[in-house]
């Protein structure tokens, strides 16, 4: 399939936003070991709770991480299912060019070999 | 800002060694007539009469594919920098998809790979705007002749 028949919704754009920062991938990654409350999270960090308060509710209102109450203690949880939905995303964009990369193999020899101009780096 | 240090945390979709020159490479992503042949890879086909490049940044290329139930679909991006036989930026602004393709001298043929990275939607809506203008404009251009 094209990569552009596959496109991913809303809620997904939400995700890989949150995903951009590398503070928010380190807590996905934490998570992904097992349910750990805010100060626990902020532990192998050099940030304050708060930060990272920040980073997880970021992660909440995306859908990436829930966080329920026990107590005193509100523990978060990564949402896999979630999770799978950016894997499985990704893997379609990965079919998508590997097929079309094949049909270039294909036909790179039989096109006219090019005339590459230097233009530098436009931007 | 440089593409490589806006686009340092995308995900690499793909890498390929292909035995052909980079600049042969190079003509096959930015040419209408090796575009059509394998835009589509197996699963689709691109007409090569719909297929339009407007190589500069702010322009962009389009065409059409067409699976085989007849389902015609237009798609069409802006190029972000093109940075001849080297890399090649580009945005689909209906998805807001940026994608990179880097081709590198390698043996006695061309390392590629492919990387992609999801705009921010705010970014995405005034790229859509934008883009659409642009394709309005290549496309206006192109009649007049």
């Amino acid at each position: 399939m094209p990569a552009s028949l596959v496109a991913p919704g809303p809620d997904l754009d939400l995700a890989f936003a949150a995903l951009g920062d590398p503070v928010r991938r380190a807590l996905v990654t934490r998570l992904a070991r097992g349910e750990a409350t805010v100060g626990e999270l902020a532990e192998p960090f050099d940030l304050t709770p708060q930060a990272i308060s920040h980073h997880v509710g970021v992660l909440r209102r995306c859908g990436l991480v829930e966080q329920r109450r026990e107590g005193t203690r509100r523990p978060c949880r990564l949402r896999v299912d979630q999770l799978s939905q950016l894997g499985t995303w990704i893997d379609e964009q990965r079919r998508a060019w590997d097929d079309r990369l094949d049909a270039l193999e294909r036909i790179i020899d039989q096109l006219p070999p090019g005339t590459a101009t230097d233009e530098g780096v436009v931007r | 800002m440089s593409a490589s240090a806006e686009l340092r945390d995308d995900e690499l979709i793909a890498r390929r060694h292909l035995s052909a020159a980079p600049e042969r490479v190079w003509a096959a992503f930015t040419s209408p007539a090796s575009i059509a042949a394998f835009w589509g890879g197996s699963h689709a086909t691109v007409p090569p009469g719909s297929v339009t490049v407007d190589l500069r940044p702010g322009g962009g290329f389009a065409l059409d594919t067409r699976a085989p139930d007849g389902a015609t679909r237009r798609l069409r991006f802006t190029y972000v920098s093109i940075t001849a036989p080297r890399e090649l930026v580009f945005d689909e602004p209906v998805t807001g998809l940026r994608t990179t393709v880097t081709v590198h001298p390698a043996g006695d043929g061309t390392h590629l790979t492919v990387h992609q990275r999801r705009l921010p939607p705010e970014l995405r809506t005034a790229q859509a705007a934008g883009g659409l203008a642009s394709i309005l404009d290549a496309l206006a251009a192109h009649l007049r002749h």
